[in-house]
């Protein structure tokens, strides 16, 4: 069970002059239950990827198998692969419709065809997961806070029960709380529903908290595929591409220089802490 | 007068009304704000989605009208038809959405917008179009397409545009909420260069902390309430209060809380790598 991608190519406007290769030769296995952080400037080809990997756009060459399967193929059911890997958009609240938070989730799983009670039960269970009250259940959609929103359009993609779930910048115009808690709540349904998790950021610190493994993007390729402390030993080469390393990491180093003995690839608060500390304890 | 901005007991309240005018829920968004911005500083405005920020930068260019209380832009109540336009003129705005707020089909085109609504003669608005983009770094784009731009480009078109206008005031409201790493620190690196070198006032409403921590003041709203004050290093000395408030602080001055916490003397309120450097080298020597 995987998501294979071989020597995967994407051409825009091919023969126009706004021709842009926007994915290169990218070869990537995404194998079942990781949480992966995608990163990589803006027009690095992050979200191009993404909708590759529920076959919305068709390579120019190479495949995309999943599980073993490839989905260019003229039997495969795309409709049923889309089912399978969620794509919340960004700012998925803007695709809101219903007059009810209970019928815009369901809307998914019913066009799937499930019976009508199996509609309702994923529905509601959707929405428990990512932490909507029962009062909200019946609420206008227009009625919730922006943080609300956006977990109501999860809920909507988690209730067709997808085996890959790729989220773009979930967080982006939440405040810092509301961050933690749609962070937070993605982290625990991984966890618990063991499914791939697929975050794409702009937050280093973020994808350093949460994620078993970074690819980077930059002009169309995976330059880096690594954990997060094997991807941001190369901080140097992270700016050069537009992108940095999480605050603590660039502290370490500072630290270092100024010969203090600190091991210098800690990503997260905690890790960063742990270092400091055992200074004061040998 | 130095005051740029002067808030007396703000209140503003959204009214509901249902199909025959009746008053169907009122949520109070302002309440009782009252806060000076001195001309020249630059101020920054945290607080959670839904706190007031935006309610309150949309009265400081007159977009809304105080339900009660007074505020005053370079001086002028915002209340008075009269100044209308002169408020406007004084204190330009830049929305969240770059793709919101440009209409011109060329970078040039779409700066020189401002100034031509104001009756500029025409020699003088191309001298501000190119001073404007000179000042934020896109002259070299001046005859591009907008759309061709990155959002971190259009943002600081939009920021030209204003500038354009010659704003004594810049409001923004989360300038850099859709931007990826490098727009963020352009724009808000334009941002400080306008109020440096230019003196524009500056008030920059945003939910990232580490655009905080070079501002002369950082005030904290909460439910319409202005709830903090204070300098950015006052401000972030109080971890667990900003946390209360939905609100968090920079990687750095987290750890070095929770450092304290666990017993390693570090002062309040460190809010940089270098302090924090300098600080632990402190102790440990």
């Amino acid at each position: 069970m995987s998501i294979v991608l071989d020597k995967v190519n994407y051409v825009y406007g091919a023969g126009t002059a706004y021709e842009k290769h926007a994915l290169k030769d990218v070869s990537l296995t995404i194998p079942d239950g990781q949480f992966i952080g995608l990163i990589g400037h803006t027009g690095s080809g992050k979200s191009t990827l993404i909708q590759h990997l529920n076959g919305l756009m068709k390579a120019t060459s190479g495949t995309v198998y999943y599980n073993g399967q490839d989905i260019y193929d003229e039997n495969y059911s795309l409709k049923e692969l889309r089912s399978k890997v969620g794509l919340v958009f960004q700012y998925p609240e803007h695709q809101l419709f219903e007059t009810t938070v209970i019928k815009d989730v369901k809307f998914g799983p019913k066009n799937l065809g499930l019976p009508p009670l199996e509609v309702d039960l994923r529905s509601y269970e959707a929405l428990k997961m990512v932490g909507i009250s029962d009062d909200l259940i019946d609420a206008s959609p227009f009625e919730l806070s922006g943080g609300q929103k956006r977990r109501v359009a999860i809920a909507g993609v988690l209730a067709m029960k997808p085996e890959v779930l790729i989220l773009d910048e979930p967080t982006a115009g939440l405040d810092p709380k509301g961050r933690d808690e749609i962070l937070d709540q993605i982290a625990k349904i991984h966890r618990e529903q063991k499914i791939t998790v697929i975050l794409v950021s702009h937050s280093m610190e973020d994808v350093a908290k949460y994620v078993d493994r970074i690819i980077v993007m930059n002009k169309g390729q995976a330059v880096f595929d690594d954990t997060p402390k094997g991807v941001f030993a190369h901080y140097k080469e992270l700016e050069e591409i537009g992108l940095a390393a999480p605050q603590v990491t660039y502290l370490m180093h500072a630290l270092r220089e100024q010969g203090i003995p600190v091991g210098e690839n800690a990503t997260t608060l905690e890790e960063a802490k742990k270092e400091i500390l055992r200074l004061f304890h040998k | 007068m130095n005051m740029m901005i002067k808030a007396k007991n703000l209140i503003h309240e959204y009214i509901r009304r249902d199909e025959e005018g009746n008053v169907e829920s009122i949520k109070r968004a302002l309440d009782n704000v009252s806060l000076d911005v001195k001309k020249g500083d630059f101020v920054a405005i945290l607080g959670h989605n839904g706190s007031g920020k935006s309610t309150m930068a949309k009265h400081i260019n007159a977009i809304l009208m105080p339900t009660e209380g007074t505020l005053y832009v370079g001086g002028m109540d915002t209340k008075e038809d009269d100044h209308l336009w002169d408020i406007r003129q004084s204190a330009g705005m830049v929305f969240q959405n770059p793709d919101n707020q440009i209409i011109g089909t060329v970078v040039e085109e779409d700066v020189g917008f401002g100034p031509e609504n104001l009756g500029i003669p025409t020699d003088e608005i191309w001298k501000r179009v190119e001073e404007s983009l000179k000042a934020v770094g896109m002259l070299e784009y001046r005859s591009h397409s907008p759309n061709k731009l990155s959002g971190g480009q259009k943002q600081r078109v939009a920021i030209a545009g204003i500038m354009a206008m010659k704003p004594q005031c810049i409001v923004l409201d989360e300038p850099t909420a859709m931007l990826d790493p490098n727009g963020r620190k352009d724009v808000i690196r334009t941002v400080r260069e306008l109020n440096q070198k230019e003196k524009v006032t500056v008030l920059l409403i945003t939910h990232y902390m580490d655009e905080v921590i070079n501002a002369d003041k950082v005030i904290v709203m909460d439910e319409g309430k202005v709830v903090m004050q204070g300098t950015p290093r006052e401000i972030f000395s109080q971890v667990e209060k900003l946390k209360s408030y939905r609100l968090d602080v920079p990687q750095v001055t987290e750890l070095a809380y929770e450092l304290k916490k666990a017993g390693v003397p570090l002062p309040d309120g460190i809010l940089s790598i270098k302090e924090f450097t300098e600080e632990l080298k402190k102790i440990i020597r």
